[in-house]
Parts: structure tokens; C-alpha cells; sequence
């Protein structure tokens, strides 16, 4: 089943797009897309992001909410604190650098979500809609209790600016926005804005991809010069954060869909967010290791074999 | 046209630390700033921030004290921990009250 599963996953087309700008740019292809595509790409996605999870949270009862957000806020604290101790121990990382690992295994990745919501959606698994709100509540959580780990070795200004970055940055404002304009607005009226924000988003998601294929090669190109170490971090973590936020979502009482989701969350790692907290806040740190392991490594992992391991295990939970 | 000598202070840096160069420029008495995008390679080749956006080029035109002031609070501050150059080229300005 796993393996139907993982065929199921790979065979979709911001997959296939991300596979094969991977390749194409390992091979010296060069697919680079206009520069100005990735902002306009960025701000498009997670805007549609939040207007789709505004929509359903709109219909959601509280009662339905409450418990998922508190296994989120745990997912949060568990997630990074299982990736400093991984990257000290099995890594042999410094107490910096296992912190900046942390903050990125902590935070989330929207693009592994959304990867995740078409690859549910493909198969008619079903899922709740307000896991968009846990993914905006996800990506703070997870930075502010890396940096906490390593409080020590910044200083007080950096930590309330990198802390201030993340709050206000960008993809945390546009999926707020995005929450609170489908939340307010409602499925009815948000039908005129539906050619773009739903009918456009899968095909901007497979442009998108073909992006992050292109910067996911050229960090690839940096894993040899960074050694092996990083390989055992990028693939080890989110695997085991994957099994933690799966059995957390399930405790949650989420169908398999959220479970599964859940566990992409969890198993995620960041790579817009947390480097810009962490450069700021640990500018000690270096950026060639945590950029390489959670763009180079554990992105693609999870895209590939990450997210059909994790609805294998939605289904085995639910 | 009378013209008075003041300091072009230019500096390459990352893009995710914009803003605390910017409040730390002025700290030290600068009373403008334009910053641009740019791209290029330097002894650090850092290329890791690539999704926060290329490098910044912000340049400032002060006197030659506060252009001092702001050599020696980078090489405290941001020469070591971020991938930041920065040099100085006096230029003619006429209004010199307004840097």
C-alpha cells in the first residue's frame, strides 16, 4: 500500500515539476525562472492558503478547533526540542548550530503543506479545513523555542528582533490575511475571487515548484563540502517529528486527512522564516548547514517519501 | 555652483538584516539612505539567503564624522557575523545642510 501510495504522490504535477528542475539543474540545465516570479508566486500561495483555511475555520465549530490547536502548540515545543537534541547527539552539532537546526525543524514549510492538501485532495482523503490556521500558529511556535535554546549566545537585541521578524514577516502576515479575509468573507462571497485564488492555484503551485527544484539542486551541490552529518539530521528528524505529530493529531481526534497533515507539519522544515530569525538572532550559526539540511535534504524528502509515509500513517492511525 | 565635500558611504550586506542596518545607520547621525537590490560574489560567496531576497547595496551621504561613526559600528557590529563590505568615496553635493 505504501508503495501504491508513494506512486500515487510522486505522480503529481508539482512533484513531477520539482523532480525534474531538481534534475534538470543538477545537470546544468539552466531553469531558472524570472526573478520576480518568486515573490509574486510566494504572496499568491499563501494568500490562497489562508483564504481556503478562513473559508472552512468559518464553518468550523469552536469545539472542533480547540483540541487540534493544542496538539499544534505541543507539536511546536516537542518538534524543535527533539531536533536540537538529534543534532546534538547524533549530528554533533554546537549548541548554536543545533539551535539553528532546531528553529528550522520547529518552524514549518507551507510548500510541504500545500504539497501535502493536493496530494490528500488526489486521492478524495478528506480533511479539516482550518489546518492552514495551525500552520501560521506552527511557524512561530517552533522559532521562538529554538531561539529560547540558545538565548545564551545572542544577545538580548537580536533575540527581539529576529523574534519581531518572525511575527510580522511576510508568509505569517499574508496567511493571517488570508485567514481573516475567507474567514470574514465566507465561501458565498468569496465566489467571485474563486477563478483566481482556487482555479489558478494548483497551476502557480507547479511554477512554484519548479523554483524551489532549481534552489533545492544548488543546495544539494553544498552537501559534500558540509559532510555527511547533515544527511543523518535532514532525513532523521523529520521522520521522527512526522511519527510525533501523527500520533499527536490523532490524539487530537482528527480524521486521517488532518492526521496526515498533521504529520507533514511537524515533519516539515523551514526554509524562508526561520533562516531570516535565525541569521538574525544567531548570526553565528552557520547558514550553509541549516539552509543545506532543511532545503537540500529534507525538503525533497518529504515531497518524495516523506508525505506518502505520513498518510500510510494517518491511515494506520485512524 | 558651490559644491561642499561630504562622504559617500556605501555598504553591501545581506538582505534579512535591512532594517537593523538601516535604525543603526541613523543611530550614528545619517539623515537619508537609498538602498538597491544587487547581485554579485564576494570572498564569502554567501549565497545561503537566496529566498530572503539578493543583497542590499544601501548608500548614505554624510559628513566625515558620521561616516567614521559608521565604518567603526560595522566592523563592531556586522563584519564578522554577516556577509557585509563597505567603503567610503567623497563626493561634491551642493545643500550640504541636508547631509
Amino acid at each position: 500500500m505504501v508503495a501504491s501510495a508513494f506512486l500515487d504522490n510522486i505522480l503529481t504535477a508539482p512533484v513531477i515539476a520539482f523532480i525534474a528542475a531538481l534534475v534538470a539543474t543538477l545537470l546544468r540545465f539552466d531553469l531558472r525562472l524570472p526573478e520576480s516570479l518568486y515573490p509574486i508566486l510566494s504572496t499568491f500561495l499563501l494568500l490562497a492558503i489562508g483564504i481556503k483555511g478562513g473559508k472552512s475555520l468559518a464553518d468550523a465549530p469552536m469545539s472542533e478547533v480547540w483540541k487540534p490547536l493544542i496538539a499544534a502548540v505541543v507539536i511546536g515545543i516537542v518538534t524543535p526540542l527533539i531536533a536540537f537534541a538529534f543534532s546534538r547527539l547524533v549530528g554533533k552539532l554546537d549548541i548554536v548550530n543545533a539551535s539553528a537546526i532546531a528553529a528550522h525543524y520547529g518552524s514549518v514549510s507551507a510548500v510541504t503543506f500545500t504539497v501535502a492538501l493536493s496530494s490528500l485532495e488526489s486521492r478524495n482523503i478528506d480533511f479539516e479545513g482550518f489546518m492552514a490556521g495551525l500552520l501560521a500558529v506552527l511557524e512561530v511556535i517552533g522559532i521562538v523555542v529554538a531561539l529560547f535554546l540558545a538565548r545564551g549566545s545572542s544577545d538580548g537585541d537580536n533575540w527581539k528582533s529576529a523574534l519581531s521578524e518572525v511575527i510580522r514577516g511576510r508568509s505569517i502576515a499574508l496567511l493571517t490575511a488570508g485567514i481573516v479575509i475567507g474567514a470574514v468573507v465566507g465561501t458565498e462571497r468569496l465566489a467571485p475571487t474563486d477563478p483566481l485564488f482556487v482555479g489558478l492555484f494548483s497551476g502557480a503551485l507547479v511554477l512554484f515548484l519548479i523554483e524551489m527544484g532549481v534552489i533545492a539542486a544548488e543546495r544539494l551541490r553544498d552537501i559534500a563540502s558540509i559532510g555527511p552529518r547533515i544527511i543523518v539530521i535532514g532525513v532523521g528528524v523529520p521522520l521522527v517529528n512526522g511519527c510525533v505529530g501523527a500520533l499527536l493529531g490523532a490524539a487530537a481526534g482528527l480524521s486521517t486527512g488532518g492526521v496526515a497533515i498533521m504529520a507533514t507539519l511537524a515533519g516539515s522544515a523551514s526554509y524562508i522564516a526561520a533562516p531570516a530569525a535565525v541569521r538574525l538572532a544567531l548570526p553565528k550559526a552557520s547558514p550553509g548547514l541549516y539552509v543545506t539540511t532543511s532545503l537540500g535534504i529534507t525538503f525533497p524528502l518529504n515531497l518524495t517519501v516523506g508525505i506518502p509515509i505520513y498518510i500510510a500513517l494517518a491511515q494506520a492511525l485512524t | 555652483m558651490n559644491t561642499v565635500i561630504r562622504q559617500l558611504v556605501t555598504i553591501i550586506s545581506e538582505p534579512v538584516i535591512e532594517n537593523k542596518i538601516v535604525e543603526d545607520i541613523k543611530k550614528c547621525g545619517a539623515k537619508g539612505y537609498s538602498i538597491s537590490s544587487v547581485r554579485g560574489e564576494g570572498v564569502t560567496g554567501n549565497r545561503s539567503l537566496d529566498l530572503n531576497g539578493p543583497s542590499i547595496r544601501l548608500e548614505t551621504v554624510v559628513t566625515d564624522k558620521v561616516a567614521e561613526k559608521i565604518l567603526q559600528m560595522l566592523a563592531d557590529h556586522y563584519f564578522e557575523t554577516y556577509a557585509t563590505v563597505a567603503w567610503i568615496t567623497p563626493v561634491h553635493v551642493v545643500r550640504p545642510a541636508r547631509f
